[in-house]
């Protein structure tokens, strides 16, 4: 086993654009590490050159003391799964297994014997004849992992394994993934776009967009406390809502103001937006951090925003809204269903700030521009006066009691 | 109730099957007239000995008797034979070959050179006969030119398509067609998938063995088609012999093939009988390996996998995971 440092790894198309761009990851012994982004932001890329399969225009991989830039794939003591399954379609199930182990001249005799053992600890000990046609994509993938668990790699590589599964089995597959990992121990490298997927695998997510690194961290950090608003829209289902603001500080806090309303933020937030008073930054509210107001015994405790809701989707326990939110901003909320909510209508909801980041808004690759604050280490429901937007009529059932004058009023 | 309505469904049936056969009908006028006619034609002809057009009697099977017992017959069979081994095991490896460099990935300037090697193919056989009979003549042929130049003691009237046609042949048709086949072999040589051929050099096999079991399962089914194409258009050779040796069959009939032995007996001793019967024994040679051909590529597809993932039942596991829902909770 082994881990993989990455260092400034750089790589370019012949046409000058890059794919890549000084990239440095490092992935301990052992662990489990997803690369995770959009189509096009040069994780797969990422993985090949890793491989051995692409060269780095620039920059070094090294796969454990060794540096591996020189080195052909099969010099690398890795095992990759690739997303179409790459079994050789003319060789049995156990043939596709054992042939790493033909291709490095071990004997017909223990080959087989290695190759049944390990495709009885996958559950594919009774298809051991068959062709990869005749199995099904889940069947099909486990062929695929057991090619490479014969090879007892140092790392394993996987190129978004499960995207051709349908969801049954890419759930039972994450599952037994997981089981695989944690029973083998080897180092690995995931590449997937699908967040989920991450979130459920990974000790630590690699979070690329437009071929740089936007955030290395466990899912809990990449979740809870992301590094910049790229991040922030990109992990989370239904995404992440975002509304530009004003920062203003001021003597017992501070307030975010954006067109048609301003909020109080928590206090614990006051002292990170202090610096940043009068600058534009981006206010970001999880659609989970949303409650129906009418739902709180003590609104007053509460900000609450009101939300133009155009549509619903009904989900089971819970639903989403959608519709306009504080700016004018396309918002969606997700609430619990117990109270049903009509199309057409203003809600007022109360949000909850442990959920709400707030971004600055940089020049150039706004995306990117970091975190101010927010996130699990606000106090929950912080104690601050509800607002509502100048533009919305004020809703039916908004809290008439706890808003003091001063935030109800726009803010132009 | 149901009378009406059934034979209005028959009605609609019956001007459905008259509209359809009235759309055929130009195409079935052309293949009766053009096809059928002429094959009953050859099958009655195949009975009979003609004396020339007009005169004619019914012998049976006495041609196919006299076919098979006829030694010019025998070797224009194997003459062919021996041009049709040259052309598929010489011409469709190289062939190969050429495709696999073709296929290489980053190299410059590949639509060039597969317009170079596919181009011979736009040259008819006629010109490739005519610039051949020119290579190979006696005294002006370049061939001897060139060879007399290098070496002092070549003789110059040296008879290349006397001693020699089979070769010559040979090689002619490997200049027309291999950038035929080429391009065959890399149309099928492209749909390789590519992440087989990484997963194979991941797993570290060798060149050979990457060939063996990654790009040849995926070319097989061009690859006999390909081999089909050639076999059919090799027993056909006839153009070919017939400029380089100025319509003679060459010296001990060393450039008899088939079809010129057919065009000898049917145009030239005017036995049309005898020449359908051997027409019909061309036929049936080519049948047979057609027939090979289309089950060896059956074999070869079932062998193959289907790209697409079949959906099959998941394991009991899977429903159960699959009812929790996907995102968070509010």
């Amino acid at each position: 086993m082994a881990n993989v440092r990455l260092t400034n790894l750089c790589k370019r198309f012949a046409n000058g654009a890059p794919v890549l761009d000084g990239v440095n990851i490092e992935v301990p012994d052992g662990a489990f590490c997803v690369l995770l982004g959009p189509s096009g932001c040069g994780k797969s890329t990422l993985l090949r050159i890793v491989a051995g399969l692409d060269d780095a225009t620039s920059g070094d991989v090294f796969i454990g003391a060794q540096r591996a830039n020189e080195q052909s794939p099969k010099d690398r003591n890795i095992a990759m799964v690739f997303q179409s399954y790459a079994l050789y379609p003319h060789l049995s199930v156990l043939d596709n297994i054992a042939f790493p182990l033909e291709a490095r001249g071990v004997s017909r005799k223990e080959r087989r014997a290695r190759a049944a053992k390990v495709a009885e600890s996958v559950q594919l000990g009774a298809l051991l004849e068959r062709k990869p046609a005749q199995l099904s994509g889940g069947q099909r993938q486990r062929v695929a992992l057991a090619r490479a668990i014969i090879r007892e790699p140092a790392v394993f590589l996987f190129d978004e394994p499960l995207s051709n599964l349908d969801a049954a089995m890419r759930h039972a597959m994450r599952v037994e993934l997981r089981a695989l990992h944690q029973r083998l121990g080897v180092t690995s490298l995931y590449v997937t776009h699908d967040q989920e997927e991450a979130l459920a695998l990974a000790d630590r997510i690699v979070v690329l967009s437009g071929g740089r690194v936007q955030q290395i961290g466990t899912p809990h950090e990449v979740y809870h406390a992301p590094a910049n608003r790229f991040v922030a829209s990109f992990v989370g289902t239904p995404a992440m809502n975002f509304v530009r603001c004003t920062v203003r500080a001021h003597a017992s806090g501070a307030s975010l103001a954006f067109e048609g309303g301003v909020l109080q933020v928590p206090e614990s937030w006051a002292a990170s937006l202090a610096p940043h008073d009068a600058a534009t930054c981006w206010l970001g509210v999880r659609p989970t951090a949303h409650r129906l107001a009418s739902e709180l015994h003590d609104v007053s405790l509460s900000a609450t925003l009101a939300m133009r809701v155009a549509s619903t989707e009904m989900q089971g326990d819970y639903t989403d809204l959608h519709g306009t939110g504080p700016g004018g901003m396309p918002w969606t909320a997700r609430i619990r269903s117990a109270h049903p909510v009509a199309a057409g209508g203003l809600v007022s909801l109360a949000i909850d700030f442990r959920a709400c980041h707030v971004f600055a808004d940089g020049a150039g690759d706004a995306q990117s521009a970091p975190r101010l604050c927010g996130g699990a280490s606000t106090p929950a429901l912080a104690q601050s006066p509800s607002f509502a937007p100048q533009s919305f009529a004020p809703p039916t059932f908004a809290p008439a009691t706890s808003a003091p004058a001063s935030t109800m009023e726009p803010s132009r | 109730m149901m009378a009406p309505s059934a034979s209005r469904t028959a009605a609609h049936t019956a001007s459905r099957d008259r509209a359809a056969w009235l759309l055929l009908a130009p195409f079935l006028a052309l293949v009766v007239v053009f096809t059928l006619w002429p094959l009953a034609g050859a099958v009655l002809l195949a009975g009979q000995q003609t004396f020339g057009p007009g005169t004619s009697r019914f012998v049976g099977l006495a041609n196919f008797r006299g076919v098979l017992a006829d030694p010019l017959f025998w070797q224009a069979l194997q003459n062919t034979i021996v041009f049709t081994l040259g052309s598929v095991l010489i011409q469709l490896p190289i062939a190969l070959a050429l495709a696999m460099l073709l296929n290489q990935p980053g190299l410059k300037g590949r639509s060039f050179f597969r317009l170079v090697l596919f181009s011979p193919v736009m040259v008819g056989v006629v010109y490739v006969g005519m610039i051949f009979f020119v290579l190979l003549q006696k005294r002006t042929g370049l061939i001897n030119q060139l060879l007399a130049m290098l070496l002092p003691s070549w003789d110059i009237n040296f008879a290349w398509l006397e001693h020699w046609i089979m070769l010559a042949m040979i090689l002619a048709s490997l200049w027309q067609y291999t950038g035929f086949n080429m391009v065959y072999f890399l149309a099928a040589l492209q749909s390789v998938p590519s992440e087989l051929q990484e997963a194979a050099r991941i797993d570290g096999a060798s060149w050979w063995k990457r060939f063996r079991h990654v790009t040849l399962p995926a070319i097989i089914p061009v690859g006999s088609f390909v081999v089909l194409l050639s076999i059919i258009g090799s027993f056909q050779i006839f153009e070919l012999p017939f400029i380089l040796l100025q319509g003679n069959a060459g010296v001990d009939n060393k450039g008899l093939t088939i079809v010129g032995y057919l065009y000898q007996t049917g145009f030239q001793s005017g036995d049309l009988g005898y020449a359908s019967a051997l027409g019909w024994v061309i036929a049936l040679v080519l049948g047979v390996c057609a027939l090979a051909q289309r089950v060896l590529s059956a074999r070869a597809e079932a062998a193959r996998s289907t790209s697409a993932p079949r959906k099959a039942p998941a394991p009991a596991l899977a429903p159960a995971l699959a009812r929790q829902p996907s995102g968070g909770n509010p």
